[in-house]
Order: C-alpha cells, then structure tokens, then sequence
C-alpha cells in the first residue's frame, strides 16, 4: 500500500503587488503535479526566483495555490527554519523551547531533550545568555541543534546543510544526511547544487519556467550544467554591457 | 501547526514577551506601574488643577477611569500590530494568526491585573470601603477584555491588508478616550447627551468600573450583557475570517 502524505493537483500560484490597481499577476507556479509517498526523498532544483521556496510554503500549508489544490493526508509537515521565532534579549535555552513549540514539539518533549540541545549545539554556558551576545555561528548552531529534534512526517529543508564552522558544519551535514535517508518519513530539499541531491535524494523535481517536472539523476546534473553554463554567460554579458 | 499544541504556545509566548519587554528597559516591571502613574499625574495637573474639574474625590474618580481605559487602549494597539509583526512565524509555519493578537491579549491582561490590584490597595488606603460590589468587577473587567478582543482581532486582520488602519484605530482611539467620560461625570450631562454618549461601550464600562470600586453598587448586568454578545459575534465571525483567509497573509509579504 502505497503511503502518500502531500499530494499537489493542477496546483497554480501568482502573485500581485499590493494595492497597485491594475497591476499585472505574476505567474510562479503553473499546473504542477506530484504527491510525496513516505520513504521518499525529493530533490529539487532550480535557479533564483524559479519558485523553489514556493513550492516548499505550498507544502507546509502556509500558502494557499490560486488554483489547484494541494492536500494534505493528514500528515505533520515542517519546514526546518534555523531561527524560528527567535528573540534576541532572551537565552538559548528560552528561544529553544520557544522554537521547538513552534516546530510543533509537544511541551514535555521539549522539555525532554532541552539538555541534549544544549549538548548537541556545544554552547556550554552561553546557553543560559540573551541571543544577542552569539555570533552568527553560534546562533546558527544553537537552530541546528533544535531542528534535529524536529521529526514530521514530511520533512522541507530549504538549503540549510552544513551551518557554523568547519567542524559543526561536518557534524550537522552528517546528521542531516542521515535524516534525509530515514525511511519513516518523506524529505524535500531545495538546493541549486545537484551534485548534492543526486547524493542524497532518491526523487527529483526540476523547477524552471513556472513548471515542475520530475527528472532522473542523469538529467538533474545536465541540467545543472547548463544552468551554469547560462549563469556564466548572463555574467560575461552584464560585464560586457 | 497540531491543534494541541497552543495551550502550550500561548502560554509560553505570552511569559516570554513578558519576559523580553521587561529585559528591555532599565525600570523593567517598575513601568507596569509607573506609567499609569505618570498619566495620573498629568490628567490630574490639568484637568484637577488647571481647569478645576472637581467631582467628589477627583483622584479616585479619575485614576480608576485612567486604568479602565488603559487596557482597552492597550489591548487595541498592541492586537492591531500583532500579525504584522509576527512574519517571522507565520511565513515559517501555517499557524492560526489569531495567536498573535491573542498573546498580545495575554500579556496586556496579566499586566493589568497587577494594576488592578494596586489600584484596590489605594483605594483601601484612602479611606474606600470596598464592598460586596466587588465580586462583580472580574465580570467587568472580562467584558472590556472581550469587547476588546473582538476589536483587536479585527484590527489585526485587517492591518496587515491596509497598514494604513494602523493611523485610523490610533485617532479613533484618541477621540474615544476623551468621549469615554475619563475626566469628568457622564452624568453631569443633560439626559438626551447621555443616551448617546452611552452608545460608547467603554463609557458604559467605565462608569460600571466606577460603580463597583468606588460606589460599592452591583453594575447594570443588562448593559454589560449587551456588549459581551456583540462582541463575541464580532469575535465568531474573525475566526471564520482567519480561516478562510490565513494562507493568503503569506502573499502580501511576497508581493
């Protein structure tokens, strides 16, 4: 028996400057179709503004599609966000719990695993210190170290792999790609680097020109080549101009 | 977001704006306090002493009216913000957007119930003898919150659609502040500018607060019942509102 979570139908988004009568809709998303199955590991690529991100909000439930309908099969959807609801005057450990609610962790399995964040992101003391005194790294860590507690049933990443320095970024990278090939669950990532998703995905989706298609491996890193070749070419261009 | 989980949310958001809005300032919870004080002051300069409005014991009269209309003001300006500001959330996870204005009720009622209760100790200190009456002002006090917060979602809504709400709430509270009877007695007006002055639900909430605090008299339930039953319509109808347009918020960030 097949196992589906999301499924996407006809699903088409534009969007429209605020309150500019007359302003034109812009298409971002058209006719898109493809549902997730748990196990499954869905890549997908595309370039700046392509409506990646997009498509990831649809998923989640925080945008609705103009037409279309995308259906959630009564599974728990997140999208992993490194500093979801952060308050920069309260401590680690305040925005941790306030950040794990928000990703939807029950109050005691916050409680449960706060001591293990606090481990995991190796902020030591500051843990108990307003937000306002880290680094970026540190911030990035201590949102890393939550998010590994986040278990949905369909898992959004949007290019959040590796964070903080060299080691971190090596023991976060590692988690992560042992998240994505859990079995139990269904994953979505964003990324523009192919190489990265044919690494770690077993589906692809390719997102170019307003529409969706799901490629195979082999594609996706073509395609990504000829992005590239087409990145460098708009660059030589501006240079030239 | 799980159904389950905002009891637990509400709660720990409205301990933690508690908590960051006091880190915020020197004077920290002191401000709880020391600003209604500091109106107190001023209204009592100029009004009291300046235009010489006197009704009997003018500072009890008016420091309860100044408190009573605090919340209100509060709740409103805080509510209309709430979404707005909250971006940060919901553009991360699909949540109901009446959470915001709901924490912004939340803490601003917490805050006034510490008012409250200093407010009580000066009127026992100054000689008040608080009565049976008093039972009845929690009931006052959850009629404002909910006529507030039939207000206040509504405001926090709509802002987020036309910011420009933002200016209008701010000079209609204004106007209602002073046709809200705050410094003077309602009741020293002839009859027929009454009837309409007490189309103003906070007029008819803060003389209610007056007669419970400081005349020791039971208030008008009927008025009282008439103002929460409108409100919680009003509040039915912003949840049906927030459910048929919660996914569309996210757009008018994008765009």
């Amino acid at each position: 028996m097949s196992d589906v979570l999301l499924s996407f139908t006809d699903v088409s988004v534009s969007f429209k400057a605020r309150f500019r009568f007359g302003a034109s809709e812009k298409l971002v998303l058209k006719d898109v179709n493809f549902s997730v199955e748990r196990g499954q590991s869905i890549g997908v690529l595309g370039g700046n503004g392509a409506g990646k991100s997009t498509l990831l909000a649809l998923a989640a439930g925080i945008l609705g599609p103009n037409t279309g309908t995308v259906r959630n099969h009564n599974a728990e959807v997140a999208l992993l966000s490194l500093n979801l609801g952060f308050d920069a005057i309260l401590s680690g450990r305040i925005n941790a719990t306030m950040s794990g609610l928000l990703h939807g962790l029950k109050k005691a399995e916050v409680a449960r695993v706060l001591e293990e964040i606090k481990e995991y992101s190796g902020l030591g003391e500051s843990f108990e210190q307003p937000l306002y005194t880290y680094s970026a790294g540190m911030r990035a860590r201590l949102g890393f170290a939550i998010s590994q507690y986040v278990s949905p049933d369909v898992l959004l990443i949007d290019e959040v792999l590796g964070v903080g320095d060299q080691e971190f970024r090596d023991k976060s990278s590692r988690s992560l790609r042992e998240r994505i090939r859990r079995e139990d669950q269904a994953v979505i990532l964003v990324s523009h680097n192919a190489i990265t998703l044919v690494d770690l995905c077993n589906r692809f989706l390719f997102v170019n020109e307003q529409t969706v298609r799901e490629v195979s491996a082999e594609e996706l890193k073509a395609l990504q080549d000829l992005a590239s070749v087409r990145r460098k070419e708009a660059a030589e261009a501006v240079q030239e101009g | 977001m799980n159904r389950s989980n905002y009891p637990a949310l509400l709660g720990f958001r409205t301990y933690t704006d508690l908590v960051s809005e006091a880190s915020r300032t020197y004077l920290s919870f002191f401000w709880w306090l020391a600003e209604p004080a500091f109106q107190l002051a001023i209204y009592y300069l100029v009004f009291g002493v300046l235009l010489g409005i006197r009704t009997e014991n003018f500072l009890a009269f008016l420091l309860t009216g100044i408190i009573a209309w605090q919340l209100f003001n509060r709740l409103i300006m805080n509510a209309s913000a709430s979404i707005t500001r909250g971006v940060g959330i919901y553009s991360k996870v699909p949540i109901n957007k009446l959470f915001f204005p709901t924490v912004a009720l939340l803490s601003d009622l917490i805050k006034h119930l510490v008012v409250l209760l200093v407010l009580l100790g000066f009127l026992l200190i100054t000689g008040y003898s608080l009565g049976v009456a008093l039972l009845a002002l929690p009931l006052v006090v959850l009629t404002e919150v909910v006529l507030a917060a039939a207000i206040g979602y509504w405001a926090a809504l709509l802002v987020p659609f036309v910011p420009d709400l933002t200016i209008v709430i701010a000079t209609i509270l204004m106007g209602l502040m002073f046709a809200s009877g705050i410094f003077y007695d309602v009741s020293n007006l002839s009859p027929e500018i009454q009837s309409v002055f007490y189309l103003n639900p906070m007029a008819v909430l803060i003389r209610e607060h007056r007669s419970v605090l400081l005349e020791n008299q039971f208030p008008e339930w009927q008025a009282l019942g008439v103002i929460a039953l409108v409100s919680a319509v009003l509040i039915f109808v912003a949840v049906r509102f927030e459910r048929r347009f919660s996914q569309h918020y996210i757009r008018l960030v994008v765009s």
